[in-house]
């Protein structure tokens, strides 16, 4: 059986998500209605199902699925050992899958961009297998408008003293859900995911990410900050699982969100599944209006509030990525902020 | 010239906290403000100040010829106004240098002058920063951030320095400070004044008062200004506190 027939099958028992799905229970059900997986035709990718686990077997996430099964061919690359690439990713089609093998010591930088196909629903899987001391940094922050339904599922195992790096600003429209199944397998990897949401008018902006700790000593740092207006509707739904033998595993997850509106609306679910004593887990949640002392201060200053304003909410906004190390990334998405606002 | 007449305030819950405040600051004039705590100290420059918490129930408030109380935060500030605030806040990742000349700017632009220039902001910098004896650290960091409470008055002053008010109002501008610090502050009061303009001060000690010589003292009690009288008055409340003011 090859991948799509895989997928498809493993798709086919788990079903679309039943209202109130505790994976799926802050996305709008009413988009499913735009989802239509239809048994796959064409063949292809065997050497890949051979060489790679992308995990269909046990894959709970239909829409770590839906590109698998309904993608024309994967593309497929190999970063050499000790290399150093960067690149852009970019989905030609309605649906997507990209597997990347990062060798031993390679460092990666890679820019997601997103599917210009203003189709009602698109979906993208993109998988890496990262060898021992590699580095990968994927960023996304290239908004597009109005998407009916877009899925993109992320996922990634590293091996041991392996470093990612995901960074994200999200301004898109319309209705999306990211995925995201990081497994950390070998000892020392370590994962750091910043996001930033600056959403407005209707967009729903949906978030599922799980981190596996498979090893001991392993790393995970999660911070993501929202800004909304209008009725837009992030939500983050963040799991930790930590492993029998993981000792000194050590997990951060802090969200904070600013509503500039009454309507705007953040769902957070923090979930630890902890299997062992000796680890630090942390979760933090905040949300609330720009800090009114602080907006007094600058205006007292002579800065008018508007200004005041945007001052604040770029403040907010930078610190998601500011004590980050220089990288592609990192300076591509501070520019994009400090010129916008 | 600040003229302060009749003026009443209340917070949005309706608690009346100024029950008819009158002073008036010539040019070239230090006033203390000194009083019991919850007398409406502090309330009273972040009402004049605009603070949104205060709400003016009447009054007036007029600066140079000109009500304040009708314009909006940054126009009082921009038109001369300055409040050294008792708790400064931190506002961490905007650099306390770009913090300065963004409010420079707003105060040339509403006076209708260009930007300034590298060169003279830079020279302002240096001579106020020297002055204060303030090193970089104060300056490439965020406003505020991880400063000492002492750091923070100082940097409040720093920020008087550079946006050159007609009047300046210190609300325990002393509190916190070692007695270096009190010393190098006092300083920077005193260089900024000239014959045009005004400091009114919030002190509850006289050792601030020692370094900066006011010319009225004003005793504030329950929202109102209950006595007022020359430098003496200070020394007086120093030795023998509140009670006797009622009692006389």
């Amino acid at each position: 059986m090859n991948i799509q027939q895989k997928a498809y099958s493993r798709f086919e028992s788990i079903g679309l998500p039943k209202a109130r799905h505790d994976d799926w229970i802050f996305f709008p059900n009413s988009a499913f209605q735009k989802i239509n997986v239809i048994s796959p035709e064409e063949n292809f990718s065997e050497s890949i199902s051979k060489e790679f686990d992308l995990g269909i077997d046990t894959e709970k996430n239909i829409a770590a699925l839906i590109p698998l099964i309904h993608t024309r061919n994967t593309f497929l690359k190999t970063i050499d050992a000790n290399a150093q690439e960067t690149g852009v990713l970019k989905a030609r089609d309605d649906f997507s899958h990209t597997l990347f093998h990062i060798q031993k010591g390679a460092d990666v930088s890679l820019e997601i961009l997103d599917n210009k196909n203003e189709h009602a629903f698109t979906a993208e899987r993109l998988d890496f297998f990262v060898e021992e001391n590699a580095k990968l940094e994927l960023f996304f922050c290239n908004p597009l408008q109005n998407h009916s339904l877009q899925f993109r599922h992320v996922r990634i195992v590293a091996a041991a003293k392996a470093s990612i790096k995901i960074l994200g600003l999200q301004e898109n429209t319309g209705c999306y859900r990211q995925s995201f199944d990081l497994f950390l397998n070998g000892e020392d990897s370590t994962v750091d995911f910043r996001l930033l949401n600056q959403l407005k008018g209707e967009t729903e902006a949906h978030y599922h990410l799980t981190i596996h700790h498979n090893a001991p000593h392993t790393k995970n740092n999660q911070f993501v900050r929202q800004i909304l207006n209008g009725k837009s509707h992030v939500s983050y739904d963040g799991a930790v699982h930590v492993g029998k033998d993981c000792t000194e595993v050590n997990s951060a997850q802090l969200i904070n969100s600013i509503l500039l509106s009454e309507e705007a609306k953040v769902s957070v679910k923090p979930v630890l599944k902890i299997y062992h004593d000796d680890v630090e887990c942390t979760h933090g949640n905040t949300c609330g209006e720009l800090d009114a002392e602080s907006l007094y201060y600058l205006q007292s200053r002579g800065i008018d509030a508007k200004k005041a304003e945007e001052i604040l909410l770029l403040n907010f906004a930078s610190e998601v990525f500011s004590d980050l190390e220089s990288s592609i990334g990192r300076e591509r998405i501070l520019h994009i902020l400090a010129n916008k606002n | 010239m600040l003229s302060i007449q009749n003026l009443k305030t209340s917070l949005k819950d309706g608690t009346s906290i100024l029950k008819g405040v009158n002073i008036t600051v010539q040019p070239g004039e230090i006033h203390a403000i000194m009083g019991p705590n919850g007398s409406g100290k502090s309330s009273l420059f972040k009402a004049i100040s605009g603070h949104p918490s205060y709400q003016i129930d009447s009054g007036s408030v007029i600066l140079n010829g000109e009500d304040i109380l009708g314009m909006d935060i940054n126009n009082r500030a921009n038109a001369g106004l300055f409040i050294s605030m008792q708790y400064p806040i931190e506002i961490p990742g905007v650099k306390n240098v770009d913090f300065l000349r963004m409010a420079l700017d707003s105060k040339r632009a509403y006076l209708g002058l260009e930007k300034i220039k590298d060169s003279e902001f830079n020279q302002l910098m240096e001579k106020y920063t020297s002055l204060l004896e303030m090193d970089d650290r104060y300056i490439s960091r965020g406003v505020n951030e991880g400063f000492s409470g002492g750091e923070k008055k100082r940097n409040e002053i720093l920020q008087m320095a550079i946006l050159d008010p007609k009047v300046a109002c210190l609300d325990e501008t002393d509190s916190g400070l070692d007695i270096d610090a009190l010393r190098i502050v006092a300083r920077g009061i005193n260089e900024m004044m000239t014959p045009e303009k005004s400091v009114i001060l919030v002190t509850h000690y006289q050792r601030l008062l020692d370094y900066v010589k006011p010319h009225f003292v004003h005793v504030l009690r329950q929202g109102k200004i209950i006595l007022s009288g020359g430098p003496e008055l200070a020394l007086k409340l120093e030795e023998q506190g509140y009670d006797w003011i009622e009692e006389a």
